[in-house]
């Protein structure tokens, strides 16, 4: 059981680090600048006719 | 994307009118047992009004009726518009809502009659756990739903956040909930010793993580860039932010259980997690706070960026401030000290207090159509609350480190210096400071229900279209 938790803990660090390395690859800049502006672009994304249902 | 997007705003207004409504009920329970702390008679030997039975009820009703009607009302506003489309279920939303004040009202009733199951902020008893269970779930199917079912193919930084908080929630309810019933109010947990304090405070400290930490950053994630007007300062660090607090907070519990029977590694465990939880907790309050660069000026005359952008202030102080303390030599003086309950509300009334109001006067003028009735009664109400909490939590850290000085004062024969009772009459003092400073933010609390009730009743609606409501 102890080898069982021992081979998760260190496969969920792997994960971390892949996942901060995807986050910081330079092929992001463009998609994460996109989705930074996606709150403020909503209202015209949504025509700016969304109602109340 | 030219379809017209017809939200469902109803439950978002529902949710936010009673996060409001929900807010003052529980922040004056706060202060009745603050007054009670200060002068005990005011229980009048009334068992339903001691403070043992007001605490739990206050807890429950700050963290789940006033933050709990907070998340569900901003999380269905943001999932609809960063997703472009209706929530999942009209029906589902409603249920939440309408089964969530039964929570509420149940615990209302049944905490002030004694029925608990003694584990802090899960002490609802079964038959109430399960209803929680049915309305989170709910949420989960509105929420994920909507996600599904999204046109804007990117899911926004704020979704992770409230996906990771409706998730982990519901592992955590139900992981800790587990007992066995023995009557309609009474049960008994599945897990004994140690093993059910470790379980409680896992629990507990993700409902901090968790609830008052990923849900409200959802809020922070949304509303800093949409009333600053300005993009999220660092994308890529919000996706660090999520991924690092997900990842490192769900470790931290045994912090809680310092100098138990917890064996001595899980402490430590508990320890280095905590302080490792600094790092992705202050990139997340730099990044909700240079989210302003460039629109500085605004916060002079903006008293909802005031709210947000001190919130995350105060965010970035207790979450300094937490993992000091659970460093086991610094957690032997603070710890069963009132130093424990000023860090407490430096995250409650600071950050979560505070980033729910600054939502909330944003959310209801547009949800209502309406300008906001007076900005200057905002402002008023932001100084108020601003020196109400410090005037708590400065209290709170004097009266609580000179506990734990007097605590552990020994003379050199090796008897205590100072008597429990020493102790308590040297704390009166602060507590009646703190008792004045929990009034003042029940003031300003009130100060916004007037604001914004003059705001929905306002005969005239917003004269511009970009404070008019998206949602109707």
């Amino acid at each position: 059981m102890a080898l069982f938790h021992s081979f998760w803990t260190a496969l969920l660090m792997i994960l971390f680090v892949l996942i901060i390395a995807r986050a910081w690859s330079r092929k992001r800049v463009a998609q994460y600048e996109a989705a930074a502006r996606i709150p403020l672009e909503e209202e015209h994304t949504a025509d700016g006719s969304g109602k109340d249902g | 994307m030219n379809e017209t997007v017809r939200y469902n705003d109803k439950v978002v207004r529902q949710f936010a009118i009673m996060t409001v409504v929900w807010g003052i009920v529980g922040m004056l329970v706060g202060v009745v047992i603050a007054a009670q702390l200060a002068w005990p008679a005011l229980n009048f030997d009334i068992a339903w009004l001691t403070f043992g039975r007001l605490r739990p009820l206050h807890t429950n009703a700050v963290i789940f009726a006033f933050g709990g009607c907070a998340l569900f009302a901003t999380s269905y506003y943001v999932v609809q518009r960063t997703c472009g489309v209706r929530l999942y279920s009209d029906f589902l939303a409603a249920l939440t809502f309408w089964s969530w004040q039964v929570v509420i009202v149940l615990a209302a009733v049944s905490l002030p009659l004694g029925i608990t199951t003694s584990k802090e902020y899960a002490e609802l008893e079964w038959p109430i756990d399960i209803l929680i269970t049915v309305v989170w779930v709910s949420y989960a199917i509105v929420f994920f739903g909507t996600i599904m079912k999204r046109r804007i193919p990117h899911v926004y930084v704020a979704n992770w956040f409230f996906a990771g908080f409706i998730l982990a929630v519901a592992v955590l309810h139900v992981v800790n909930s587990a007992a066995m019933p023995v009557t309609l109010f009474k049960s008994y947990s599945a897990y004994a010793g140690v093993q059910d304090a470790m379980v409680q405070w896992w629990y507990g400290h993700n409902a901090v993580g968790f609830f008052l930490t990923a849900g409200f950053l959802g809020i922070m994630y949304y509303f800093i860039p949409k009333q600053a007007n300005r993009p999220v300062y660092s994308y890529r660090l919000s996706v660090v932010h999520f991924w690092a607090l997900v990842f490192t907070y769900i470790w931290a519990g045994p912090h809680h259980l310092h100098y138990t029977a917890l064996p001595d590694w899980a402490q430590s465990l508990g320890m280095v997690f905590s302080l490792i939880l600094l790092a992705p907790s202050w990139g997340g309050m730099v990044n909700g706070i240079m989210t302003l660069s460039g629109a500085w000026e605004k916060l002079r005359s903006d008293p909802i960026l005031k709210f947000l952008v001190v919130s995350v202030s105060f965010y970035g102080m207790s979450t300094f401030e937490g993992p000091m303390m659970s460093i086991k030599t610094v957690n032997a003086l603070s710890h069963y000290t009132d130093w424990t309950i000023g860090h407490v509300h430096s995250g409650a009334l600071g950050w979560v207090g505070f980033i729910s109001i600054g939502a909330m006067y944003y959310l209801i003028p547009r949800l209502h159509g309406r300008e906001l009735y007076s900005i200057r009664l905002a402002d008023a109400h932001f100084v108020i609350a601003t020196i109400g909490i410090v005037l708590y939590i400065t209290a709170m850290w004097v009266s609580g480190i000179m506990q734990g000085l007097m605590w552990r004062a020994i003379n050199p024969d090796g008897t205590l210096t100072y008597s429990f009772i020493e102790s308590v009459q040297a704390m009166h003092p602060f507590y009646i400071i703190r008792f004045l400073g929990g009034l003042l933010y029940l003031v300003g609390m009130l100060l916004m229900a007037y604001n914004l009730a003059r705001t929905i009743y306002s005969p005239v609606p917003a004269a511009q279209p970009s404070a008019a409501p998206t949602g109707g």
